[in-house]
This record gives C-alpha cells, sequence and structure tokens, in this order.
C-alpha cells in the first residue's frame, strides 16, 4: 500500500514525459477532443441563453378576457371583483369597448376608416396579468375564466411563446444527443490513439510482464494518459466556448440595444467550465479505460 | 526451492516438448539446463518463471504450486526472479539506468533506495561508467551485462538466464559466466540455459539434460 503513491507518481512523470516528447500530436489529439466537446456547449449555452430570453419576455403575458356585447354595469363591476380577488391573478385592469376603440383610432394608420364604422365592434374586455406563467396554471385559469357569466372569450397571448419554448426543449434535447454522439466518437478516437501508443509500447509491456508487472502497473500509464488527454481537451473546450460567447456577444448586444434590450450571451462561468472539465475528463479516461482493458488482457 | 514432479508441457502445434520431467533444485545452487536448439530448455526456465503453466505434472516454487496460482498472483511470483534473455529484452528507447530501474519501479522502490541500487547494479557488472547511455551504443556483451544489472537489481533468489552467451564470442562469454558464478556465490540460485558444448559445464552444481522430451539429471561431484 505504502507503494501506491510512488508508482502513480511515477506513471504520470512517465507519461508527461512522453506527452512532452510528442508535442504536436498531443496538441492535435487535445484540439479534436476541445472542439468535440465545444460545440454540444456551445449549443446548449445558446439555448439556454434563448430559454431565458423567452421567459423573460412571457413574464408579460398577460390574457384578454373579451366580455359579452349585452353585459350590464353591474356583472362587470361583479367580474372585476372576482378577477382582482382571484388568487391566480396578479392584475386585471377593465377597458370599456369605447376606450378600446378610442385605442385604436389613435394607434391606427388610417383613423378616418374607422370613424366611417356605424357601430363599435370592439367588445368590453378585461387584461389579466397572471401569478404564474406555467402552462398548466394558464391553462386552468383560461378554463375556469371561460366559464364566467358574461364572458365571451379569453385569449392567452403567450401562444406563440409557448410553442417556441417547445421547439427551444426540442433544440436541449438535440444538444444532449448531439453530445452523446459526440462523447462515444470521441471515445472512440481517443481509444484508438491509446491503443496506437499500447503498440508503440508493447515491448516494454511485454518485458514489464515477464519481469513481474501486474496489470495496474501495465495500464496505470495509459489511463493518466486518457485523463491527461481530457484535460487538455477540456481546458481547450473551455477556452473556445469563452471565446466564442465573447466575439458573439459584441454583435449580440449591438442587436440588442437596437430594441432596448441590455440582452447578451451569458452562461454561468465556473459550473459551466467545471461541468465541461469533468465531462472531458470522464471521456478521456473511459476511452483510455476502454483501450487498456482490451490490450492487456490478450497476454499474461 | 525448485521441485518439479512429472511435468509435462505440449503445445498443440509441436507435441510433448517436455515429457514426466522430475527433479529438485535447492537453494543456493547452480544448475545448467542443455540440450539442443529446441530441445524445450527456454520451455523448461519458463514453466519455472511461470511464463508457460504445465500440461501435466507439478512445479513447486518455495513449496507455492505454480500450475494452481491465480493469473493475478504471477507478477508476484515472477518478482522472485531474475530473468536473462537471450535477446536480452533491453529497451532501447530508455538509457542504461532507466532499463535497471524498471524492475524497482514495478516493486515500487523509487528516489534514492532506487538510484543507490541501479548504481551498485550496474557496478557490480562494470557498467557503471555508462549509465545514461543508451543500449543501442552498447556492444553485444554490454547488452547482456546491461540485461544482467536489470535481473539482479531487486536482489532476485533465483537468477535464470536463458543462453545467455549464445551471441557472444568466447572473451565476452566468459566475462558473463563468471558475473554468474559471482551472483551463485553470494547465495542466488542460477539456472542458465546453455549448449552442451560449452566448456563452461564443470562450474555447475547440477546438469539437467534435454533431448527428445525426456530429461536426465547429473550431480556433479564438486558441488
Amino acid at each position: 500500500m505504502h507503494n501506491w503513491l510512488p508508482q502513480h507518481a511515477q506513471a504520470l512523470s512517465l507519461v508527461i514525459g512522453r506527452l512532452r516528447a510528442q508535442t504536436l500530436s498531443t496538441l492535435l489529439i487535445c484540439a479534436v477532443i476541445g472542439v468535440t466537446v465545444a460545440i454540444p456547449s456551445l449549443m446548449y449555452v445558446a439555448i439556454h441563453n434563448v430559454s431565458q430570453l423567452v421567459s423573460e419576455v412571457k413574464k408579460d403575458a398577460q390574457m384578454s378576457v373579451f366580455l359579452k356585447p349585452d353585459i350590464d354595469r353591474a356583472r362587470v363591476q361583479s367580474l372585476e371583483k372576482t378577477l382582482t380577488n382571484h388568487p391566480a391573478i396578479a392584475s386585471a385592469r377593465f377597458v370599456a369597448k369605447k376606450e378600446a376603440l378610442n385605442q385604436l383610432i389613435a394607434s391606427s394608420n388610417n383613423p378616418e376608416l374607422i370613424a366611417t364604422l356605424d357601430n363599435n365592434p370592439l367588445p368590453d374586455a378585461f387584461f389579466i396579468q397572471p401569478k404564474s406563467i406555467e402552462k398548466a396554471t394558464i391553462d386552468a385559469l383560461k378554463t375556469e375564466l371561460n366559464t364566467l357569466d358574461g364572458v365571451a372569450e379569453v385569449i392567452v397571448d403567450s401562444g406563440w411563446m409557448n410553442r417556441l419554448n417547445s421547439l427551444l426543449g426540442l433544440g436541449q434535447q438535440a444538444a444532449w444527443l448531439l453530445g452523446l454522439l459526440l462523447g462515444f466518437g470521441l471515445i472512440a478516437v481517443i481509444s484508438n490513439t491509446i491503443r496506437m501508443q499500447i503498440l508503440t509500447h508493447k515491448e516494454e509491456i511485454e518485458v514489464s510482464r515477464l519481469i513481474g508487472a501486474t496489470n495496474s502497473f501495465i495500464r496505470r500509464p495509459f489511463l493518466y494518459l486518457g485523463t491527461l488527454y481530457g484535460m487538455g481537451g477540456g481546458l481547450l473546450a473551455c477556452c473556445i466556448l469563452w471565446l466564442v460567447v465573447t466575439l458573439f456577444n459584441q454583435t449580440v448586444t449591438q442587436i440588442a440595444a437596437e430594441y432596448q434590450s441590455d440582452f447578451a450571451i451569458e452562461f454561468a462561468l465556473v459550473p459551466t467550465f467545471f461541468n465541461i472539465f469533468s465531462i472531458s475528463v470522464l471521456v478521456g479516461w473511459l476511452a483510455a479505460y476502454a483501450a487498456v482493458s482490451y490490450q492487456p488482457a490478450q497476454s499474461q | 526451492m525448485i521441485t518439479f514432479d512429472q511435468v509435462t508441457k505440449r503445445y498443440p502445434a509441436s507435441g510433448d516438448i517436455l515429457q514426466g520431467a522430475s527433479f529438485s533444485i535447492d537453494d543456493g545452487e547452480m544448475v545448467f539446463v542443455t540440450g539442443q536448439s529446441g530441445a524445450g530448455k527456454s520451455t523448461l526456465l519458463k514453466l519455472i518463471a511461470a511464463i508457460e503453466r504445465p500440461t501435466l505434472g507439478t512445479v513447486l516454487i518455495n513449496n507455492q504450486n505454480v500450475s494452481q496460482l491465480r493469473n493475478q498472483a504471477l507478477p508476484f511470483l515472477r518478482r522472485k526472479f531474475g530473468l536473462v534473455f537471450q535477446d536480452h529484452k533491453l529497451l532501447y528507447d530508455r538509457n542504461c539506468f532507466q532499463n535497471v530501474a524498471l524492475p524497482l519501479s514495478i516493486n515500487g522502490i523509487t528516489g534514492d533506495e532506487a538510484a543507490k541500487r541501479i548504481r551498485a547494479a550496474l557496478d557490480k557488472v562494470g557498467l557503471l561508467n555508462k549509465e545514461k547511455a543508451m543500449p543501442i551504443t552498447l556492444s553485444g556483451g554490454e547488452q547482456q551485462r546491461l540485461a544482467i544489472a536489470r535481473a539482479v537489481v531487486s536482489r532476485p533468489s533465483i537468477l535464470i538466464a536463458d543462453e545467455p552467451t549464445g551471441h557472444l564470442d568466447s572473451t565476452y562469454a566468459n566475462d558473463i559466466m563468471q558475473l554468474f558464478t559471482a551472483f551463485n556465490q553470494v547465495g542466488v540460485t542460477v539456472m542458465i540455459a546453455m549448449h552442451e558444448t560449452s566448456s563452461t559445464l564443470a562450474i555447475a552444481h547440477k546438469q539437467l539434460h534435454l533431448a527428445q522430451g525426456k530429461l536426465t539429471l547429473s550431480e556433479h561431484a564438486h558441488a
């Protein structure tokens, strides 16, 4: 047991020496890992940011409760009381049909045309700000409001956002799937590289076996090799992510400013980098383990 | 102590290389295994070093039955031996010092203790001044001496050499044999496989002669 630490230190130092001796191929394999890990990471960060943006917009989502044309004043007051006291409603604002028409004329490019109408076609309406923007809550509230006496129709103005949200969910799943596929691809590439290394050191392995090396002793440097590849690739992936987000943000903030928004692509730096780094290291180790599990078992 | 009891080794392609071999070697003995090429000398040494397993019979190393050892236990048995191969099996991408360091690193011996032992082993074989040299730059005799240094650095109780002088001229061969004799004189059991024509057989305590799979044992009087 007291030999454990020196043997690990020795294996690590041996591998670092070998990596230094093959700087170019080491950098290339790290670049392959870095770029491959960075692609789904970027996709994930992008989708996460668009989801955040949609969530922000959804907070302003409102419901329009249109009343029946023949509704009387007392019923409107009763409805206003019901809506303002409803636990799921943050605020309710009544807009009489006359006021709605005036707003339409004011905002229209052709007010004369609207003025020619014999009757006001617009209904009285309540504009509601729900407390929750969860789809289930909104749907339940919509159903409940539709049953109220005097209500003609309830429209949820954030329907398109829900559809966009579903698409984003699909995108998120695609990012995970892409990440998984690329992960398997990476394991195959690193595993093959390490198998090549094993073949290069075939004589050393053979001699070591003959003079009493255990499987662990033989496998250890290659497991370190995979782990170090993963670490290098992980660091590179973090750099790529940071660089791409920084470059994109220069344009994104300009576009956002055009819409009076301070939106910028953001991600939690430490947890994201930690996850990327951990995944890369894990992939490197798994690939090395797959390679050594096959190779040393061939001869005893 | 090494004991063979009715050991047979059979290869599917070449049949019985060894047939019912029985002998025992005490600690500190010097034994030569002789026979023509292909007689089974290397196979016998491989059976002792647990590189091969017997088809039939029992091989005991210090009362440990090699045939019944699990694969995981084999490396630990092999560490008891110092192995010298006819083709040296040196690592040509490492210098002399690093080659000799290999068995020690397998045993978990590193640092100053390892360096001390490596230099002592290189000194013993007369290569202390070449610790930084790459094996490819050494002569055949020096390479064999380096292989012996690697075999003895972890202080094995049994030294096994497979035709260690096979590729060497007589001057180098005598040097190598003197080295083995020196190790034997400090209590190391030495087993050497070589052609029967060798003139150095007289220094052995025992001779195991192999011919057509059959083994004959002869004990030398000076022992």
